[in-house]
Order: structure tokens, then sequence, then C-alpha cells
């Protein structure tokens, strides 16, 4: 879904309405239309096509001629079962609120009656899926940078916090360079006393010089 | 009604949006499958398929709504309806009413198209 322009499958058994379909939608230049006779080609389309349909624009009675057709709503169920991520306006010819009830309640985007303002506001839904399409991906893209922000900015801060806390405990501990003192003393005595040198010896020398 | 008697052109004219050629292609699309409609729906009453002939008649309403055929896109929907609930008594008499009237609508969506494609 990389390009700027939607995708828009048409779905309909009336070749009629599809022709005016791709007719009047095909004006906006930013619409890429695709027409289907039936659904069972659009769904094999969209799932065997690396760009997947934006909008889905499908008639409720798919079924109304052919029995053996696939309707409308299983084409809907089918849609959202896949991984399509493409929203369904669905189409009918007549109010009717079970229609509307059912295509809703199955995740359609819209309901829309095919009466002679029809076309204007499949075209704003389009145009409405679309820019959600477009500001969800930018959501998505900032939620990822902050959390690589947080990720490296906490990275940063526990190095930090360790570097303090060694700082901390080293101060508290003794001078590491003490106990080295401690073992050159050591170490003198030692070679003091294996030089038969007494420190003691020293000072009572030292004692009698004076006196 | 203007220019025709059981036709009218101004919805067409603005789904057009100026196109002459698609007025054309929808009016021999109209001419072509209208027929063929009449046609399947007398099959189906002859096979008593009465949800054929409710599903036929659903797709002819939204055509005959773009020529302009208001009445028709009524009857039609009253013999989608009766398909539907196999109200099967008035149907016969309907589909004859409704080609009929496709009957006389025809030569004025000939003229109009012989007219289009002249201009």
């Amino acid at each position: 879904m990389a390009s700027k322009r939607t995708l828009v499958y048409l779905v309909d058994d009336d070749e009629m309405y599809l022709k005016t379909a791709v007719h009047t939608l095909s004006q906006n230049r930013s619409f890429d239309i695709k027409s289907f006779t039936s659904g069972e080609k659009a769904l094999a389309a969209a799932k065997a096509s690396k760009r997947k349909p934006h909008v889905i624009v499908l008639d409720y009675f798919l079924n109304s001629e052919d029995s053996n057709a696939i309707s409308g709503l299983e084409i809907l169920k089918q849609v959202k079962q896949t991984k399509l991520e493409s929203e369904v306006i669905m189409l009918s010819g007549q109010e009717n609120i079970d229609v509307a009830v059912n295509s809703l309640k199955y995740g359609a985007y819209d309901y829309v009656v095919k009466n002679k303002s029809a076309f204007i506001r499949v075209q704003n839904d389009i145009k409405r899926v679309f820019r959600q399409m477009i500001k969800d991906k930018e959501t998505k893209k900032l939620r990822v940078f902050v959390f690589s922000l947080l990720f490296v900015i906490g990275l940063v801060a526990g190095v930090a916090v360790l570097f303090a806390v060694d700082s901390t405990f080293m101060g508290l501990l003794p001078d590491p360079m003490k106990p080295k003192e401690k073992t050159n003393k050591a170490t003198t005595e030692n070679a003091n006393k294996q030089s038969g040198i007494n420190n003691s010896n020293t000072i009572n020398f030292q004692d009698t010089l004076q006196k | 009604m203007g220019k025709y008697e059981h036709i009218d052109m101004s919805y067409l004219d603005e789904l057009a949006l100026g196109s002459n050629e698609f007025k054309v292609e929808m009016i021999e699309s109209f001419l072509k499958s209208t027929p063929e409609s009449i046609m399947q729906m007398k099959e189906a009453i002859s096979a008593t398929n009465w949800k054929t002939v409710g599903g036929v008649a659903h797709k002819l309403k939204t055509s005959f709504s773009f020529v302009g055929m208001e009445n028709m896109v009524q009857l039609s929907r009253e013999i989608q309806d009766a398909g539907l609930e196999a109200r099967i008594e008035d149907i016969p008499r309907m589909v004859e009413e409704l080609e009929d009237y496709y009957l006389k609508s025809e030569v004025e969506l000939e003229n109009e198209l012989e007219e289009l494609k002249n201009n």
C-alpha cells in the first residue's frame, strides 16, 4: 500500500451500474479503479495481487440473479477474515434496515443506497478511508520511532546508572591504591627482615650517636 | 418529461459528465440487456422460479432509473417484491406491462442513440 493513489475495486453483477460507477469514480484522478462482475473474481484478484485494494465497493445482492454466486455479505465476511486490510462499502438497491444492520455488523465501512447521490457518497467515503489509512500509517511510524527513541534513551540511562552506581560503590570501598601500599610496606618489611635491618635497631643507633 | 414521452435523459446526462461516448455505451447496454432480462423473467415464470423473477426485476430497477423510466422502476420493484415473497398471481401481468412499456421506450432510445452518434 505504498502508492499515494487509492486502489478501488468495484463489484456488481449489474453491468450497467458497474459501467456507470467506473465512469463516475474514474473522474477522480487519485483513484485507480478495477471492476468485477462477481465477488469471487474480486476476492481472487485481491488475494493474488501484490497491491491490495484500499476500498472494495460491493453490491449486497451479488447473487440476485445467479443463486450460485456468493452474496455481497459473504464476500464482506471473507474480506474481513483475510489480511487484506481493505475497507468495504456496501451498496444496495433499496433502503433496507436488515441490509444496513448486517453490513455494518460484519464490518462494512458504510452502507450506501443506490440512489442519485450514491456516487457522491461513495466517492466521499473512499477519500475518507484513504485519509484515515494514511493517518494510521503515520501514527504507526511515529509509534515505532517513539518506542525506538525510548529504548535508546532507556539504554543510555541504564548505562549511566550503572556507571553512577559503580562510582558510588567504589567511593565507599577503600581506595584500591591503599591495599597496594600496604602490600608494599609489608614487602619492604619482609625485605628488611631478610636483610637483617631492624627499624628499632636503627633508631637505637641514632640515639646512641646523639648521646 | 421534455423531449420524449417514455424516457428522460437528464439523469444519464448528469452521470455522463459531458461524455457522449458514455451515453452511447449505456443506451446500447440498455437496449441489449433489457430484452434479455424480460426474456429471462418470462422463462422463470414458466419454470415457476419466482426467486429468479424477483432477482432479475431487482437488477432492472437500476437500468430503468438511468434512462429516467421512473414508472418502470416502480413496477420492477413491485415484481421484485412479489417474486421474493412468491405472490405469484400478479407477476405475469406485471411482466407483460413492463415489456409493453419497454417496447414503447425502445423507439425513443434508438432515436436518441442515432442523434448521439451523429453529433
